[in-house]
């Protein structure tokens, strides 16, 4: 048993992000999604810390993918509530993901294998700070275009750019039976790639930035995904898990989105 | 619509809908599980937490998250197996693979015996095939009650030998090796 807080959906201007998220098993026999979001009625958390959303999704091809996912989001988000913040949210992002992969290791350590990806944002200030590993996608949604935030740590991306150079032929890359295998990935003694970005970007009022795991958009078009934005955060999220189950996917992925919406504060 | 946040993890649901949390029960975060739901699973149920019968299909889906590139998985193959000659899952079989297999009735387990309430959610013992010197070991972990080998109580890792019966609980488990001089995974 837990506590609940009531919460509000409107924010009115002391909280100028609105929240959706959806999180569902798939046709799958485990949940190894995990997703987290801080606490956003808490006005003094978000003036000082702003807003923090992270989602994970657990190498199902390896042992206890939820644990491992479900310990990500909870170190990162125990992080973002407790530590004091440094004043530079990049470095702070960069730092729970390491305090993250830390705990993974620790937890695998002497089992089976483990791993998870992971995509965490933090809105502070109105800006927008975002780090990744895996192939998990950050997206932002901006005037009605969906522009793709981090690159994926997958080896298709490795083999297209051998193929580009001339190293492998095309068919050869595109027909390579383990493209979409993590290059990179929490769980790994360190993680070899990790993308984020240094300088903040600043958010728009308007802007959504939506965190997913690859059991969404590897089944939705980008224009399926737009059309579910035309609502409120939490219709949005639910008009994307509609659009999913409807595809009616015998193997459907586990699949979860977390998405805010900035609105600028008014004055 | 009535959202709520919940504290343990910020997940947002309709409380007018759900009365807890949905996400946080869907993930079992220190949640404890009532037994009745452990004891209506199907024994032939395929998750990837917990030990196959070796007569349910491996084959992976396709689209998982899977690693890797640089450090191959390859197979874990199976190395041996318990079965259950007494308890409430009696004639089921579990699958021993390379190294620390731990046993528990929880889901994450890598041998999980449901029903059996004498028996820790985890880590209650531990079995282990050393792949290099090609031994089995059978150690007690965590669990309140003490295990036995041949009806004689362990308090250390010995090493076990084909048919050897472990008890953990109100369970006797018969253990049968796969690997040894006739066989080894190449």
């Amino acid at each position: 048993m837990f506590k609940s807080k009531k919460i509000k959906m409107n924010f009115g201007q002391d909280h100028p992000v609105l929240i959706g998220n959806m999180h569902h098993i798939g046709a799958r026999e485990s949940q190894q999604d995990s997703f987290g979001i801080s606490d956003v009625s808490n006005a003094g958390l978000c003036e000082r810390k702003g807003v923090f959303g992270v989602v994970a999704d657990g190498m199902g091809g390896m042992a206890d993918g939820g644990e491992v996912s479900n310990i990500v989001t909870h170190t990162m988000l125990q992080y973002f509530n407790e530590t004091n913040p440094s004043g530079q949210p990049e470095l702070d992002l960069l730092n729970m993901l390491f305090a993250a992969n830390d705990n993974v290791n620790r937890y695998i350590a002497g089992r089976k294998k483990g791993g998870s990806t992971v995509v965490a944002v933090i809105l502070n200030a109105g800006k927008l700070y975002w780090v990744a590993v895996g192939d998990s996608r950050i997206y932002l949604i901006r005037n009605g275009a969906l522009i793709q935030v981090n690159r994926e740590h997958i080896y298709a991306v490795e083999l297209d750019e051998k193929a580009a150079t001339g190293e492998m032929s095309w068919e050869a890359a595109a027909s390579n039976p383990k493209r979409a295998a993590l290059t990179s990935y929490l769980g790994m003694e360190t993680p070899e790639k990790i993308d984020r970005n240094i300088r903040p970007m600043q958010l728009l009022t308007g802007d959504r930035v939506l965190l997913m795991s690859d059991g969404v958009f590897s089944v939705l078009s980008d224009n399926e995904i737009l059309k579910s934005m035309m609502f409120e955060p939490q219709k949005s999220a639910e008009a994307l898990q509609e659009k999913v189950l409807a595809k009616q996917n015998t193997n459907q992925d586990n699949f979860t989105t977390v998405i805010f919406e900035y609105k600028e504060a008014q004055s | 619509m009535e959202m709520k946040q919940c504290a343990q993890g910020g997940h947002y649901y309709d409380a007018s809908v759900h009365s807890e949390c949905p996400y946080c029960n869907s993930i079992n975060v220190g949640v404890t599980i009532p037994l009745s739901m452990e004891r209506t699973m199907p024994l032939t149920q395929n998750g990837d937490n917990c030990t196959r019968s070796i007569n349910t299909s491996g084959v992976r889906d396709d689209g998982r998250t899977v690693a890797i590139i640089r450090e191959e998985l390859g197979i874990d193959p199976v190395v041996g197996w318990l079965v259950s000659m007494e308890g409430r899952e009696k004639g089921r079989d579990y699958r021993i693979h390379t190294d620390n297999n731990y046993i528990g009735r929880g889901d994450k387990m890598d041998i999980c015996i449901r029903g059996d309430d004498t028996i820790s959610r985890e880590n209650h013992a531990i079995i282990s095939f050393d792949a290099r010197d090609k031994i089995y070991y059978f150690s007690p972990g965590d669990g309140r009650s003490i295990v036995r080998l041949n009806n004689k109580a362990i308090f250390a890792t010995t090493q076990i030998q084909a048919y050897d019966v472990v008890e953990i609980g109100k369970t006797k488990l018969v253990f049968i090796p796969l690997c040894g001089e006739k066989f080894e995974w190449e």
